[in-house]
């Protein structure tokens, strides 16, 4: 019935409304408003906003840790009503089991699923070695650090092959050289098998650097204010003219939003 | 809610500096050792006090391996032991289950905790002579209070680990494909672990220190026994006896327990710093 362009559509999201009711304030937060996206297959989209933008309730949503108030997520074709394994979720604060090894934190699902002790093996040998962790299988997650910890959170993720990956500012708590390599490896890996990805991330030059897409959220309520494509070749060149000129029509459109809002917040 | 008295917490440091302890470590305990004893033997001979008060090291230690020798203290040691045991053991029974019902399902968190926090300051000793009235003289009044006394910290140490599981881990499993009943075991029953062995390890260290004070109900055998009989008799050796097998023992209760916990947890350093 919607025809060709929306069978081709990974993620299909349509008037999508969030609003938590704060009993406390006895008033309502409107979090999301309106927001109407599709994500091809193996689009890799940022979502990019300030803090209160409801990006990362757009991601919950997606993963289905939350339900819209209105509006729905289809992922291919199908409504999202819970958490699944074909959507894999990278949180910014790792959520790797610290009563684990790092090589029982990536063999985690497959396990639970009942794959043998070699399949698990395997599992861990190809994926230990895709995020550089090679020697530090029988580690615990507290003796890593915070980029070795978000690459067995992507090790993880990855291991149960998910179709989706969602990633909620997995870098956002690393320093910034570490945050320039693990962007490079995430995009190393993502190129291998091209799925789709949608990377929430404060970062303008995170999100020109990373994206195909993106997309940018506008603050109280959030509502897609602009979406941006870049089209770079990968991987790009962080010092060039046209990724810098991208930087500043991605920080520009940023600014006046940010500063409409905050026009609107006042005389509201 | 508090989830532990303030001396329930300041173990930490103290396992760290044991586990960093070297050669050198053992030489300032011996040296520490050496000072306290010298100082003893050097304020009863300078006749600061008297005898009566404070016996010196020797017939202190002369009266201990007398009751070594005679078999003695291997009874009240054993009797008191027991006593622990038990009590240690019906507060496990009761303060987990419990503890992970009130940790984990909200509406009896708010039913049971004000009881707990009302309570849990009322000291053991208060309740002697209720639970004789209730219980007699006979074990049964001992072993609850010594029940009484390990039940908080282990029921306060389970439900706070039951409480703080972190929602990411649950979330991450179920973005994993794990089903509900895998989650408790391997995700609900690993997070709260840590949090539950500390309960144990503090309850076993508790139910010891509570053994004196259930030892003073009529008792004609254990340390606490021990002390009681030095007081009525005016044997102050006794009373030091008494006073330094607990030390003792409780000493490597504590480090027996330490050790399980690092062999359970091996990764109970860490769990802080990391989510």
């Amino acid at each position: 019935m919607q025809g060709k362009a929306f069978m081709n559509k990974k993620i299909h999201i349509t008037g999508l409304n969030m609003i938590y009711a704060s009993d406390r304030l006895e008033r309502s937060v409107t979090a999301l408003e309106d927001i109407n996206l599709s994500i091809a297959t193996g689009e890799f989209i940022c979502l990019l906003g300030p803090s209160g933008c409801g990006k990362t309730t757009l991601l919950n949503l997606i993963a289905g840790f939350l339900h819209p108030t209105s509006g729905s997520v289809l992922v291919d074709g199908v409504s999202v009503e819970g958490p699944g394994p074909e959507r894999g979720v990278v949180f910014q604060e790792y959520g790797i089991f610290p009563w684990f090894t790092v090589a029982h934190n990536i063999a985690f699902g497959p396990r639970m699923r009942g794959a043998s002790k070699k399949e698990q093996a395997e599992i861990v040998r190809h994926f230990v070695d895709l995020v550089h962790l090679k020697g530090f299988e029988d580690h615990y997650p507290g003796e890593l650090s915070g980029g070795m910890k978000q690459r067995v959170s992507i090790a993880r993720t990855l291991a149960n092959g998910p179709d989706i990956l969602l990633m909620d500012e997995p870098f956002g708590a690393l320093d910034a050289m570490t945050r320039e390599t693990m962007q490079e490896e995430l995009l190393q890996i993502w190129q291998l098998d091209k799925r789709t990805c949608i990377f929430v991330t404060h970062s303008i030059a995170e999100a020109v650097y990373l994206a195909d897409r993106i997309v940018i959220l506008g603050a109280h309520p959030g509502r897609v204010k602009d979406i941006v494509e870049v089209k770079l070749e990968r991987l790009r060149d962080r010092s060039s003219t046209e990724y810098f000129d991208l930087y500043r029509h991605v920080d520009a459109t940023l600014r006046k939003e940010m500063a409409e809002s905050r026009e609107e917040h006042e005389e509201a | 809610m508090t989830t532990g008295d303030a001396t329930q917490e300041v173990e930490a440091p103290q396992e760290k500096s044991a586990a960093k302890r070297g050669r050198s470590g053992y030489l300032y305990t011996f040296i520490s050792l050496a000072i306290f004893f010298g100082a003893w033997q050097l304020a009863v001979s300078a006749n600061f006090v008297s005898e009566f008060f404070l016996p010196g090291p020797v017939p202190v230690f002369k009266l201990m391996f007398e009751m070594v020798a005679d078999g003695s203290l291997f009874v009240h040691i054993a009797v008191s032991l027991a006593r622990v045991a038990a009590g240690f053991l019906l507060a496990v029974l009761v303060a987990i289950p419990l503890g992970m019902l009130i940790g984990l399902w909200r509406p009896m968190f708010h039913l049971v905790d004000p009881w707990i926090e009302l309570v849990r300051p009322i000291p053991p000793i208060a309740w002697i002579p209720l639970v004789i009235m209730w219980l007699g003289l006979d074990e049964e009044s001992k072993v609850a209070i010594i029940m009484y006394g390990a039940f908080f910290p282990i029921a306060l140490n389970t439900i706070s680990g039951f409480h703080a599981v972190d929602r990411v881990h649950i979330w991450a499993a179920l973005t994993l494909g794990v089903s509900r009943q895998q989650i408790f075991w391997h995700v609900i029953m690993r997070s709260a672990l840590p949090r539950v062995v500390v309960g144990l390890r503090l309850g076993a260290g508790m139910a010891f220190i509570v053994l004196v004070a259930a030892e003073l109900i009529l008792a004609d055998a254990g340390l606490g026994f021990l002390i009681q009989d030095g007081r009525y008799q005016l044997k102050t050796e006794q009373i030091m006896v008494g006073i330094i097998v607990i030390g003792v023992i409780g000493y490597f209760i504590n480090k027996g327990l330490l050790w399980l916990e690092s062999k359970w947890i091996p990764y109970r350093e860490t769990i802080d710093q990391n989510t």
